[in-house]
């Protein structure tokens, strides 16, 4: 049911400094045409997606990659749907699930328990979903009676492993991830990659941001090289796990 | 299933049309997260009176204290009845607190939820009335007064009271366009919050709190030209015995209207800028 669809995507960012934020210097800027117009007239815009066009379709393992500000978080961030491209055609069709901060919406003063809720929230399930994951969740975690203590009281190894296993309970048509997880000491770390393998194994697209190697060949069937935002080499591996 | 689309080719919409639908539906579907909103607003109290006893009373109590000791004062600084005066100082100062809250919170109601804005696909809406419930549930918590006030008033008009609790979902209503259009401005510019502290501080200078609007005079524009002073009559008026006041009704309906037509003017054109912002 996932399917991703790009014509001629861009997203630019404003770069503001100080002076771009202040509402004076804009003030100024609109009746004044003398010095202070420089500092608030070169507004510097960052094109971090250009004109980039695609289609991932249902069983698509893409991963992107490329040097450090290539574009890629940004890339992952709009078919997320937080950032809107300023110009281009994009659909996505099914249920995202985006990992790329898996921490995001911790209340550390909060319980385990609390903090499962709030996270299941945040990710867009109903409390009712959210009732019917917590045993598996909390199971998983192997944090037993420390769940319904703060989590400020963890360790953050602990704190991982409850964002993991929140994180990856929805049930998702499309996976956004920035690298691959690694949670945890060894014995649980075993345990974590196969929950995320059959995570990802269940969604119908991933889109992965990576700098390895061994996991491109190992998850994805297509890969997208970026540089200064545009997708300058498109790879296609016959991958041992395609349909 | 979930589906999303910009850019659509063609359906006979321009793109104007299709930026003023897209802000609507924001704010339809924002109002529509319920579970969302009021979670994240409950959490936002849970966490900030955490490991205190009383919690938000605490407000209460610093509220109550306010009241009186301030409301004999200025009663006695004034020359009024110490009687009247009490209601009108709580009553005003209860809702003055929610309405400026309010505006004050406007201003960060989107830089404070920065990591979800860039992650996670939500109406802007859903963090303004996160917000709006926030301040909703102190009120409440401070309304506790407004019932002890109850005891102080001679004569009760049970049908004026009634008004009251329409008069708080108004004020919550006007949060939710204030939390839009402030919050996109001063997430654009960040120094429009310090200048915001200091409106909203003198306004509650010649907004008629600590004094009676009959003080004025022959300068009653002061008041009549005040937003806040009507939004506060709409709660304090029934209370102390003033009757339901249809002027202030009307001005402050108005003002509700127009608000809601500059956001969702606001939200059409920089809804889409407001992540890249942050």
């Amino acid at each position: 049911m996932g399917l991703i669809q790009a014509k001629n995507l861009t997203v630019e960012f404003p770069v503001f400094t100080n002076s771009h934020r202040s509402l004076k210097n804009a003030v100024l800027n609109m009746s004044t045409g003398g010095r202070l117009a420089r500092t608030a007239g070169n507004k510097v815009t960052i094109r971090a997606v250009d004109n980039l066009s695609f289609t991932i379709k249902k069983g698509d393992r893409v991963g992107l990659i490329g040097h450090n500000g290539a574009g890629k978080t940004t890339l992952l961030r709009v078919l997320a749907g937080a950032y809107e491209p300023i110009s281009g055609y994009l659909k996505v069709r099914g249920r995202i699930a985006s990992l790329l901060d898996i921490n995001l919406g911790m209340d550390v003063d909060a319980t385990g328990y609390d903090n499962i809720f709030l996270r299941g929230i945040m990710m867009g399930l109903t409390p009712a979903e959210i009732r019917a994951k917590t045993d598996e969740i909390a199971e998983f975690t192997e944090l037993g009676e420390y769940l319904d203590m703060p989590v400020r009281t963890y360790s953050s190894g602990m704190q991982l492993r409850l964002a993991f296993a929140v994180s990856t309970s929805v049930d998702a048509d499309i996976v956004v991830m920035d690298e691959w997880l690694s949670v945890g000491d060894a014995a649980f770390n075993k345990k974590a990659a196969k929950r995320l393998k059959g995570f990802v194994d269940n969604a119908s697209i991933l889109v992965i941001a990576t700098h390895s190697e061994e996991l491109l060949k190992n998850v994805c069937n297509r890969a997208f090289k970026m540089e200064h935002g545009q997708i300058i080499e498109e790879l296609d591996f016959s991958s041992p796990n395609d349909e | 299933m979930q589906e999303f689309e910009y850019g659509a080719e063609g359906k006979g919409s321009s793109a104007m049309r299709r930026s003023f639908g897209l802000a609507l539906s924001d704010i339809k579907n924002g109002i529509k997260s319920v579970p969302i909103w009021s979670v994240l607003g409950w959490q936002d109290i849970k966490q900030r009176y955490r490991r205190s006893v009383l919690g938000p009373f605490w407000l209460t109590i610093s509220t109550a204290i306010m009241v009186a000791a301030l409301g004999v004062l200025y009663a006695n600084l004034l020359g009024q009845e110490v009687e009247s005066f009490i209601p009108h100082v709580g009553a005003g100062l209860i809702v003055w607190t929610f309405l400026s809250t309010l505006i004050l919170e406007s201003a960060f109601v989107f830089t404070t939820s920065e990591g979800m804005i860039k992650q996670i696909r939500m109406p802007l809406t859903v963090h303004v009335c996160r917000m709006v419930w926030r301040n909703v549930m102190i009120f409440a918590h401070n309304a506790v007064i407004l019932l002890c006030l109850l005891y102080v008033i001679p004569e009760i008009h049970i049908i004026d009271l009634l008004t009251i609790p329409l008069a708080v979902f108004l004020i919550a209503l006007n949060g939710l366009w204030i939390g839009l259009v402030v919050g996109v401005t001063c997430t654009r510019f960040r120094d429009v919050s310090q200048i915001l502290i200091n409106l909203v501080q003198v306004l509650f200078f010649v907004t008629p709190i600590f004094w009676k609007p009959e003080l004025l005079v022959d300068r009653g524009w002061i008041a009549e030209y005040n937003p806040a002073y009507h939004f506060i009559e709409l709660v304090r008026s029934p209370l102390v015995g003033g009757g339901i006041p249809e002027h202030s009704w009307v001005i402050t309906g108005l003002i509700t209207l127009g608000g809601f037509v500059v956001a969702i003017g606001v939200l059409a054109k920089y809804r889409s800028r407001v992540a890249y912002w942050l």
